[in-house]
Formats: structure tokens, sequence, C-alpha cells
């Protein structure tokens, strides 16, 4: 969807605080760790999820810490999954109680995040349409869904310089529809972005499906 | 309830808890954890580990490791730049955002700089928590229209005649930069070298790798 967070080339954002920490403060990690352990909030796909931060009102998109969305993010599925009541979440307590969680000790919290490499690979019975080398010109337009073109690229004209086989296709995925695409990296040169005013010597690569391209 | 009506419906509930809960980020996340907790979703002890685990064992040692390897291993070098998602396999450092990674590597004529416009996607379990200024919305729009200017504000100049390629982070995989070994390296080990290696050398805003430490 077109909205506050496809923000690449966005001007006017300023400076780079470079000299920054992993975690400013204690509730960052603490956010961080509730997201990757409780079960509910990894419920719906990554791609649904990526969506529901997509779908933040833009002030609050932009205005709101980073690991408050994913509070925001993470109560709201968990609200509509029914695993706990708006009510519950605005008084901060529950009115009926589960069965306490086993914790994980360091050893099962390691196997947990080997574990956690999730393969995107899919099998196509149809041959790709693009190879490595081949011209293509990205879409217009988007979608009101979750997309992964962003705006910066569309109606550009770029390289395949890789091609992956084929992948889980996120726009159909964040809808809870099983979708595979074939997925390539796309080369931009910077003046095909961004004009005159382009840094010489620069280019862009993104990863794309081949539903957002089309041969030049 | 269709996964298009969740979509709509997620909006109205993060704009109803935002004006509703305290404005506190830590009290918002409090009141996730204690009722996460109460609901038997997870216990206490297992936030305590995993945020221990983050500060202590998983973080950029992990990809100086890997980097130190391919410098002193040729084979190894091979194998991370056909498949870096099975070569960190190895020392077991796959895990979150790790499966489809790709590493990209310095030379005299390119250097590669790894964003993500459209979130904040990061090899996790392989770099650790990414900074803060990675997941900002500066560095997010930035990065991709003006890339020299952006490393310049990290104090790292690009000669002109060194093309940038940034590397937008769209879909599953994720990119690891190998920065250039420096000179005079050549009788270091492997372990020396990691020390050389920092966090921002592997997204690419650090270019020049700085002696000190090793022999």
């Amino acid at each position: 969807m077109d909205s506050a967070h496809d923000i690449g080339g966005k001007q006017g954002f300023g400076a780079i605080v470079v000299d920054a920490p992993e975690f400013h403060f204690d509730w960052e990690a603490r956010a961080w760790a509730l997201t990757k352990t409780a079960a509910l909030f990894s419920s719906p796909s990554i791609d649904a999820w990526r969506h529901g931060i997509e779908t933040m009102e833009p002030t609050t998109y932009l205005t709101q810490p980073y690991f408050v969305k994913w509070t925001l993010n993470n109560a709201g599925y968990a609200i509509l999954d029914g695993s706990f009541t708006l009510d519950e979440f605005l008084q901060g307590s529950a009115d009926t109680r589960g069965a306490p969680a086993q914790p994980l000790d360091m050893q099962a919290s390691l196997a947990r995040l080997r574990g956690n490499n999730i393969d995107f690979r899919r099998k196509l019975s149809e041959p790709s349409r693009f190879s490595i080398g081949d011209r293509v010109m990205t879409n217009r337009h988007g979608h009101s869904g979750h997309t992964r073109l962003p705006a910066y690229a569309r109606a550009a004209e770029g390289a395949i310089v890789q091609s992956h086989g084929a992948y889980a296709f996120a726009d159909a995925c964040a809808d809870g529809v099983e979708a595979a695409e074939y997925l390539y990296s796309v080369e931009f040169d910077g003046q095909t972005l961004w004009g005159p005013e382009a840094e010489p010597g620069t280019s862009v690569i993104i990863d794309l499906w081949e539903s957002y391209l089309d041969a030049v | 309830m269709s996964d298009s009506r969740k979509h709509s419906k997620i909006a109205e509930l993060h704009q109803h808890l935002h004006a509703h809960l305290p404005p506190d980020p830590a009290l918002r996340v409090k009141a996730l954890e204690d009722l996460a907790v109460e609901k038997g979703l997870v216990a206490r002890e297992t936030l305590d580990t995993w945020v221990e685990m983050y500060a202590e064992k998983v973080g950029p040692k992990r990809g100086a490791e890997v980097i130190a390897r391919a410098w002193t291993d040729p084979e190894y070098f091979t194998r991370l730049r056909e498949d870096a998602g099975q070569a960190i396999k190895d020392f077991g450092y796959e895990g979150h955002a790790t499966e489809h990674l790709i590493a990209v590597e310095n030379t005299d004529e390119v250097h590669n700089l790894v964003v993500c416009t459209l979130c904040s996607c990061y090899p996790f379990a392989l770099l650790g928590m990414s900074p803060a200024w990675y997941r900002s919305t500066a560095y997010r729009a930035r990065a991709v229209r003006e890339p020299r200017a952006v490393l310049s504000e990290f104090g790292v100049t690009i000669p002109a005649d060194v093309k940038i390629r940034v590397w937008d982070s769209t879909a599953e995989l994720r990119y690891l930069v190998i920065p250039q070994r420096p000179k005079g390296t050549e009788s270091w080990s492997a372990e020396q070298l990691a020390s050389l290696i920092t966090r921002d050398s592997m997204i690419g805003t650090q270019r020049e790798l700085v002696l000190e430490g090793g022999e």
C-alpha cells in the first residue's frame, strides 16, 4: 500500500544519528524479546505482520518509536485472534488467566533462534520469464494490499543481476494465500531513479517478484 | 475473519490503543508483557533469557568470525559467496532472517551498502539487533538516494571512481557485506582478523578497517 512506511528516497529527514546503540532503553529489548518468544505474536505470517505495521495511520507511523509500533501491532493481532480482549489490555490485567508458560533457558532459547531460519523458497513448474542480464521495467502502480515494490522504483528500467528461483510471494502471503513467484535482484542506475540530481557512480539493487516486472 | 478484513481492523485497533494507552513507551510494553505472562503466553524468565542471549551470545562477533574465516580459507570464501545462508551453518549461526543470506564483496572498484527502505530487515541471528540508525527513517529514506552523503555522515568518503551499490532488502533475502581485508594482515590468524571486523563494516557504513589489536 502507498503509505508512510514506503520511505525510500523521501527527503527532509535530516542527519543520521550515527552513534546509536542497538537499544536505547531496556523496554526496547523487552519488546523485541516479547515479539520473538510469545508464540501468538508470530501467528500471522511475517508478511501479514509487516502489513499490519503499514496500515498504521501515517502520523502515528512516523512519530512513534520503533518498538512501540511493534507493541501496538502485537497487541492488535492478539486482540483480533482472541488471545485477550481490548479491555484486558487497556486495564493492564487479565480477566481470565492461563496456565503459566514454561520458561525457556539459554540452551532452549539458542535452539529456538536457530530453528527460526524459515525457508521461503518454493517450487514452480513453469519456467521463469527472465534471466540474468535481461532489461526489465517495473510496474507503474502498486496496490492497496501488502507489496514490496517500493514507490521510488516504480515505472523504472533496470537489469536483472541475480535470479533466485521461486519464493513465497509476499503480496499473496499477507492475505493468507499461499502463492509463489520467481524472485530477482534488479539493479537500477542512480540516474534512472533520481534523475540529474543522482550522486554519480551509484546504483540500487532491489529484490523483486516476477509480476512486478515486464520485459523491455 | 478474512485477512483483508483483519488488515482494516488492525489499523483501527492501533489508533484506539495509541489513544488510550499511557504515553510512556515503557508502560506500553509492560502492559503487553504483564498480560502475556498472565495469559500464559510467555514466561518472564524467557524474556530475561532472550535479552541476555542478544546481549551476550548473538551479535556482530558472529559475523566477524564468519568473514575472518572467509579471508583465511579460500574454499570457505567460495561457499560463502555461493550460498551464505548455508555457509554460516558451519558455525551454527543460522536463525532468524539468515536462511537466504547473500554475501556481497567490497573491492577496489565497488563498495556495498545495505538498507531496508520498507521496514528494517536485517540478518539478526548473524549480526544481532540492528543499530538504531539502521531502523531510523533518515537512514531508510536517504541511503538509496544519496549513499555518498549518508556515508560521509559516518566519516566515510568513497572515492569518485569507486561505485556504490546499495542493496534494498525488499524480499526475504538478507545481505552481509564482506569488507576488504586490510593490507599488512597477511600473517594474522582468523581470530586476530575477527577482532578488526565491525558491525558497521558488515552493513557497509564503514569501509576501511582499523588496524588495532591483532599483532
